[in-house]
């Protein structure tokens, strides 16, 4: 790209014409740097337009008769198009003789065809309910609404805009049928899992393909970071300031994501940003400032009472009675980590343009603080569109978005067995006797009563754990009309990124004691480019009407990472920032990464009488991840749509505004899964000999030259109806899929060596059927809109090959859950998998009777599911599943005068959470604290049947009293906004000004007794869903707003 | 103009489509198979990867063996550092087939005996030094016995893979019955005999020996109560000139003695090398009892305890004692006791680096040759004076005396078969505390449930002389059966 900057092809580009005796490879290089000169050339030659007539006019509503900026006027017939300016005024000099014909449009507005035969006019526009006439965008292309033919939900950016959020995918949050959003952490900059339609595989990522402006991007949140942080990592998707997005489009069937072909099977997030307008330039000022409360914390024992349990559980006098009475309330280690945290965003907006040329550019600044103490997330980021039509023929234009995000994360959660214990964990399960500092100031380094972890204001607090990550995504096109119809498009661009982590654990806190001190530094550089190059084809011919779309596109990736450790410094001054200082160099860890795809695209779009719309599609992907003998993979889909509405029997029944129902099948893949998987890669090893370090190779895995796509078949009906003059719209679809040759990690018999191999096997299904409406209520001086949408979807696990069952390993956390989670045929993916309890032994009579006969009165009690006599391994059974039965979400929009109130909803119901933190907090050890249920532990007094006996014994069974209903209601967001009026605004010579108040997550209501029904501790992992695991909590958020319109 | 785009659009499209290379992996920072054993430096590196496996502290030796071999014995119990409930239940005798300790070592001794399999499969086909290739497989194939040898022990019958495994064909193995098992052992272990290097350059300090295939020998056939070949190959390395008892019991498990005539074979640590090979002592010192000079207190974990029984068991006079236990240490900061734990490992230039000691874990040691030849000798001719002497220069030792010369004190006489039997059990547990030694001994001299129901356990039942096959293990592999009384 920098050849563009060169002066000399600037101010000479004639010289380079293609000189046919130059070798081949010459030739391409020129035509290479040429994509970026023609523009220049190309806008020398305009000839001197002939002046027939002048037009002056303004575009006012209808209604209000406000003037309306940026609307386009157009004259019929030619080619000759201008916009309306801060007055809502319009020019034309043209070479049309009165009268002629002008079709004005502007969005949200219906379009107006007006005959003029003087000037000056003033052309009224009608508000339009109709979303149907709206352009929306689809895979390399855009579409009207009404022309659909595959199951597409459309976001906008009024509607994206109403709750400030951090990322775009936190935005889709009940927003669009069949998107479920789950946060993989509350913490600012966390990320978020998506499944659209339910998951479809197994091992394989089964997150949506992001398209960013063109350019796609799989979120797998781990594949950006350079690994050295411990604890959730930071969201990919947060390079994108969601203020700068105009149009978000969900591709949700075959027919709309097979041009996505291998990347399309977990649907597709189309992510469109904001272009300039031609006419006045504008300038916008939006911020917002708020403050976060923690939503809820966790009821724990208070020193008193902890020592009671500790002298309970160990049967001996560990403190006495006056040391008891002594120790009162002790402290509540959630108020220490916990926090009013600020949370604050400036975006400043300048965008325009003309007939020839239009911009957008954007600053952005966001700062936000975490609850706990030490968390936070900041975003710098800029965005610059730029589009110029250098003829009539030729348009050429780019965009660019630039961020830096990033923070210090505090590690919630416990990510190992012994020893690592998270902050927010050890804030629940630490001695409330201990002070947080001693008296000569140092931290109390660790709990005292058996179970080691550290303080968790000092791990908190002392931690370095900060990654932050550049990102610039780029992309230049240009676009040429070859003849009427035909029109080719070539783009290059690029995804640079680089992250940069580092982690420090000092002396003073557990984890950096035993090594003096530990630091980390890692670097992950990671590079995408992509050339993709169409041709498409628009014809009407009396009632056919025809778009035709060819592409060819190329994809590569390269990712490099570098991580360094050192331990044993002098001292705790240098943190990570000096590696070499530390007594002990660990090995650097180098890995380069690479994967690159090609692919051959295709799509025609027929419509007979504007009544029956065809679309076929097809995409030819070859990947480099899958084995020689299968690189390449087709992925076919076809729709049909009937537009009942046009006919004449619907016509008569006077009821719908528009009908239409929809048709599709398709096939689409998934590669989402490492590089070098069919390879027989060697892993490296080391050992001591002759009192040297020596290195050795060995198999890191059991290869297959076989490996191919997952691919997944879906058939979608669906029905879009409107009534009242398009006033309620409503949607419909059912759909099933289903996904064979899954890339399954099938679990080997360790005595091969390894524990699992990928192979190709098994299939699984997705059913489901999706509601969603839309309903301009009222509109006259109290103007009410309505969404609402519902999903329910079924996920089954069809067949895993030979294997019967897939186990899930152990869980986080100290209790070391093993296999809460089994996969096998017939049952959902997530189904939790344990023993049924029943209760609490209360006598000894009870034991006596019972399977367990070493029990003792206060024990739990299992059930012995096969009456054996005995309770093992065997009296299992499925006993609940992480997957809801349904959820969706529901937004209100209320206007009157220059007040706007509006509010929205979102719901989960029907599914379990393993709530692991609890199953640890209500285990009455006395080596930890435990939650104010272990208040009401069973004793011979106290006959609890829900909490056993203090006791030190740790040994518990997984079952069904470790799930909780994870069904909730959220009210998501409140927002009262008000807006200047035009003539105070006229004074101030401003364009507009609004201001609001919103609060977020301002109630949930749920049984759910942890921080966040909505947490997810093992991310995107398709496996582990539905387990909480001291999450970091849920906050509450008040922000006040100011919008500003120059 | 549009020639340019269009011809552009042309070229591309035909530049890259032609270019198959385009979608061929070439991983650029990972090895792969194919390009792999070719050279002397290949074999090499494919031997030190199953040398790799043995000194993975948590997975093989010494933690994973010591929590099967030594913590469920009288020698060992939990500590306050321990947080894993299913430690808790191998010491208590309630562990069953879900077992996340039993999973780590069935693994890792799996996955090294797979990458000792790659060498011994790969080796033969590469040109070089035709006394050095022989060498190498030897040395893979020691590797693999030692393993097998302990996996046919605490196991019984097990999967008996003696091939790297490329495909899914054929990857469910069945139980081999134990005594396949220790046909395997034996035969790798004798191919050792003649092929391994009878005493290690100092290059190749660390690697396994003649003396070591023939000591572990000894020890299998010891294990099968083959009694005569035992006590054949124990003589034999008794006989070689250059192992023998040091005079210092202290002295053998010194960092900076650690290559010594004492030790057969051993497995190497090295801190500060920056690869993970250091030795940790971090689970069984101390927790926050012990100041260092510099503030702070030394950061162990006080996982890994020895009973106070066995603290108390020790005989007055027995300088084993004190290295096997501390009570009491100063590093730098102060004198200070704490209950017993275990110092027989133990670096003091890592006090401040816990996972960077640098020292040698014994598997065979000569002290272990002696009372094996003993117990040979005793359960075919009962107590005889060769016998007595083997055992008695070990407790010589013991009580600082010098190893050749009778002594009324500490010397053993006059007991039956089964008294010596007894006083051997006994001396191998003072002899070899906290060297993963206790579990097995019990088992084969048959007195571990016996010695478990005496310290007061009421769990221990007879079938727990093996542990169960992991139960994932035979989830996935349904040709796999289980031990008795284990869930089926």
């Amino acid at each position: 790209m920098t050849n563009i900057q060169n002066a000399g092809w600037l101010s000479s580009p004639h010289v380079q014409y293609i000189d046919k005796k130059k070798p081949l490879r010459q030739h391409v290089l020129n035509v290479l740097l040429l994509l970026f000169i023609i523009p220049f050339a190309a806008g020398a030659q305009q000839t001197q337009p002939l002046i027939n007539s002048s037009l002056k006019g303004t575009v006012i509503d209808a209604k209000t008769k406000e003037t309306l900026i940026g609307a386009i006027v157009h004259i019929q017939g030619t080619t000759h198009e201008v916009s309306t300016d801060k007055s809502g005024s319009f020019s034309f000099v043209t070479g049309q003789k009165f009268p002629y014909t002008l079709t004005v449009s502007f969005i949200g507005y219906e379009k107006a065809t007006v005959v003029v035969d003087q000037s000056p006019v003033v052309i009224s526009l009608k508000e339009s309910f109709n979303q149907l006439n709206d352009v929306i965008v689809v895979g390399y292309g855009t579409q009207k609404k009404a022309d659909l033919t595959g199951a597409i939900a459309s976001i906008s950016e009024s509607e994206f805009k109403k709750t400030p959020v951090t990322s775009l995918d936190n935005g889709l949050r009940g927003r669009a049928s069949g998107v479920q959003v789950t946060s993989t952490s509350n913490q600012p900059g966390g990320g978020t899992s998506i499944r659209i339609r339910g998951s479809n595989s197994v091992n394989t990522g089964s997150e949506p393909l992001y398209v960013i402006d063109g350019f796609p991007i799989y979120n797998d949140n781990n594949s950006f970071s350079s690994g050295v942080i411990s604890g959730p990592k930071t969201n990919a998707l947060a390079l994108i300031n969601p203020n700068d997005i105009v149009s978000i489009e969900v591709l949700k069937d075959a027919s709309a994501t097979a041009i996505y072909g291998s990347r399309g099977a977990n649907g597709v997030v189309l992510v469109t940003s904001k272009k300039g307008q031609a006419g006045a330039d504008k300038i916008e000022f939006n911020s917002y400032v708020g403050i976060q409360k923690v939503a809820k914390t966790i009821p724990v024992l208070n020193a008193t009472d902890f020592a009671k349990l500790v002298n309970e559980a160990n049967g001996s006098k560990i403190y006495t009675d006056q040391q008891i009475a002594s120790f009162g309330e002790g402290i509540n280690w959630q108020n220490e980590i916990f926090r009013d945290a600020p949370v604050q965003n400036y975006q400043l907006g300048v965008s325009g343009g003309d007939q020839k040329t239009k911009y957008a550019v954007s600053l952005n600044y966001f700062d936000q603080e975490g609850v706990v103490i030490h968390s936070g997330f900041k975003r710098y980021s800029a965005r610059f569109n730029f589009e110029k039509k250098l003829t009539d023929q030729l348009t050429f234009g780019s965009t660019v978005t630039s961020s830096r995000t990033g923070g210090n994360q505090v590690l919630s959660a416990t990510s190992g067995g012994e020893g690592t214990i998270g902050v927010v964990a050890a804030a629940l399960a630490f001695s409330p006797i201990l002070p947080v500092r001693n008296a000569s100031g140092a931290y109390t380094l660790e709990n005292d009563r058996g179970i080691p972890m550290g303080n968790p204001v000092a791990t908190a607090n002392e931690i370095t754990n900060e990654s932050f990550t550049n990102r610039t995504l780029a992309n230049v096109f240009a676009e040429l009309k070859l003849v009427k119809g035909l029109a080719l498009r070539s783009s290059v661009g690029a995804d640079l990124l680089n992250n940069k982590e580092k982690y420090y654990a000092p002396r003073t806190v557990l984890a950096g004691y035993t090594v003096q001190g530990l630091g980390r530094v890692g670097s992950l550089n990671s590079n995408s480019w992509l050339n993709e190059n169409t041709l498409s084809y628009t014809n009407t011919l009396g009632k056919h009407s025809l778009n035709a779309l060819a592409g060819f596109t190329i994809q590569k990736n390269k990712s490099e990472s570098i991580i360094s450790s050192a331990s044993g410094f002098v001292n705790d001054n240098l943190k990570a920032d000096n590696l070499g200082s530390g007594a002990v160099i660990n090995s650097p860890v180098t890995a380069v990464n690479s994967f690159s795809l090609m692919s051959y695209l295709g799509r025609v779009n027929y419509a007979y009488a504007n009544k029956y719309l065809l679309t076929l599609t097809a995409r030819v992907d070859g990947s480099s991840k899958f084995g020689a003998n299968n690189k390449y993979g087709f992925f076919p889909s076809g729709s049909l749509a009937w537009k009942l509405s046009e006919e004449d029997f619907i016509k008569q029944l006077d009821v719908f505004s528009a009908l239409k129902l929809r048709g599709s099948y398709g096939k689409t893949g998934n590669q989402e899964i490492a590089s070098y998987q069919s390879l027989a890669g060697l892993t490296s090893f080391s050992y001591i000999i002759g009192d040297k370090v020596v290195k050795g190779f060995a198999p890191g895995n059991i290869p297959n030259p076989d490996l191919k796509w997952e691919s997944t078949a879906q058939t979608d009906i669906g029905l879009d109806a409107g009534f009242f003059n398009n006033r309620l719209n409503v949607t419909v679809d059912a759909y099933y899929k289903k996904t064979t040759n899954m890339l399954l990690f099938i679990n080997v018999p360790w005595s091969t060596g390894f524990s699992s191999a990928l192979q190709n096997i098994g299939s699984l299904e997705n059913k489901g059927l999706e509601l969603s409406l839309n309903a301009n209520i009222l509109d006259k001086g109290l103007k009410w809109n309505a969404n609402f949408n519902i999903s329910w979807n079924k996920n089954k696990v069809l067949d895993l090959g030979s294997v019967s069952q897939i186990l899930t390993g152990e869980i986080n956390g100290y209790l070391k859950i093993s296999d809460p989670i089994v996969i096998q045929p017939g049952q959902p993916l997530g189904s939790f998998y344990g023993y049924v309890s029943e209760g609490i032994f209360q006598n000894t009579a009870e034991v006596a009777a019972s399977a367990q006969k070493t029990a003792v009165p206060g024990d739990r009690r299992y059930a012995d599911l096969n009456g054996d006599g005995k309770i093992d391994a065997s009296d299992r059974k499925f006993i609940g599943n992480a997957q809801p039965k349904f959820f969706g979400g529901m937004s209100h929009d209320f206007a009157y005068k220059s007040f706007d109130l509006g509010f929205s909803v979102n719901w989960v119901y029907g599914n379990e959470i393993l709530n692991s933190t609890r199953a640890e907090l209500d285990l009455p050890t006395g080596q930890k604290n435990s939650s104010q249920r272990v208040l009401n532990r069973w004793t011979a007094t106290n006959p609890s049947n829900t909490i056993q006996r203090a006791s030190l014994n740790r040994a518990f069974l997984f079952s069904d009293a470790l799930l909780e209903d994870g069904s909730y209601l959220r009210l998501n967001t409140v927002t009262l906004g008000y807006h200047l009026p035009a003539k105070v605004v006229k004074a101030l010579r401003i364009s507009n000004l609004k201001v609001y108040a919103s609060a977020l997550n301002l109630l949930t209501i749920t049984h759910y007794t942890g921080y966040d029904p909505e947490s997810n501790q093992s991310g995107q992992n398709n496996i582990l869903r539905g387990i909480d695991s001291d999450s970091y909590p849920n906050a509450r958020t008040f922000l006040l707003g100011l919008n500003v319109g120059f | 103009m549009k020639n340019l785009l269009i011809l552009l659009f042309v070229l591309t499209s035909v530049l890259f489509s032609s270019c198959k290379k385009f979608l061929e992996e070439v991983p650029s920072s990972v090895l792969v198979a194919e390009n792999f054993y070719k050279t002397d430096a290949d074999a090499e590196a494919g031997v030190t990867a199953a040398y790799d496996g043995l000194n993975n502290q948590t997975d093989i030796y010494f933690r994973g063996i010591y929590l099967l071999a030594e913590l469920p014995t009288d020698n060992a119990e939990t500590g306050q550092g321990v947080a894993n409930a299913f430690i808790f239940a191998i010491d208590g005798y309630t562990y069953g087939p879900v077992n996340d300790r039993i999973y780590v070592l069935y693994t890792a001794l799996y996955k090294t005996i797979a990458n000792a399999n790659v060498a011994i499969d790969k080796i033969p086909a590469i040109e070089m030094d035709a006394a050095k290739k022989k060498r190498l497989i030897a040395e893979a194939k020691y590797i693999r016995a030692l393993l097998y040898f302990n996996l046919v022990r605490l196991f019984g019958d097990v999967p008996l893979v003696l091939h790297p495994v490329t495909s899914l064909d054929g990857v469910n193995e069945p139980r081999a019955a134990a005594a396949k098992v220790y046909e395997q052992i034996v035969a790798d272990l004798k191919a050792g005999e003649t092929d391994l290097d009878a005493l290690n350059t100092t290059a190749n300090l660390g690697r396994a020996t003649q003396a070591a295939a023939t000591g572990l020998l000894a020890k299998v056939y010891l294990t099968l109560k083959d009694y005569p070949n035992a006590a054949l190959k124990a003589k034999q390395v008794l006989d070689n000139p250059q192992f023998g008892l040091l005079d210092s019991y202290f002295n053998i498990f010194t960092p900076d003695n650690r290559f010594n005539k004492e030790l057969i074979f051993a497995i190497q640590n090295k801190g500060l090398t920056g690869t993970g090979n250091g030795f940790s002592m971090a689970l069984y010192l101390p927790r926050a009892t012990i100041p260092l000079a510099g503030g702070g207190t030394v950061a162990g974990n006080s996982a890994d305890v020895p009973t106070v029984e066995f603290y108390n068991s020790f005989k007055a006079g027995d300088l084993r004692k004190d290295r096997t236990f501390f009570t009491q240490y100063n590093a730098g900061g102060g004198l200070v006791t704490f209950r017993p734990h275990w110092y027989k490992y133990f670096d003091p230039s890592a006090i401040t680096n816990l996972g960077e000691a640098t020292l040698n874990f014994p598997v065979l040691r000569y002290a272990d040759m002696l009372l094996t030849y003993a117990e040979a000798i005793n359960e075919t001719s009962g107590p005889t004076a060769e016998a007595y002497e083997a055992v008695n220069k070990v407790r010589r030792r013991a009580y600082g005396l010098a190893i050749a010369s009778p002594s009324a004190a500490a010397d053993l006489s006059g007991l039956s078969k089964a008294g010596f039997q007894d006083a051997l059990l006994n001396e191998r547990r003072w002899e070899f505390g906290f060297e993963n030694q206790r579990w097995f001994d019990l088992v084969r001299t048959g007195k571990l449930v016996p010695v478990m129901r005496a310290t007061g356990n009421t769990l221990i039942q007879d079938y727990h002389v093996l542990f169960p096959i992991p139960q994932r293990e035979r989830d996935v592999n349904k040709s796999l059966t289980q031990n008795d009384g284990y869930p089926k």
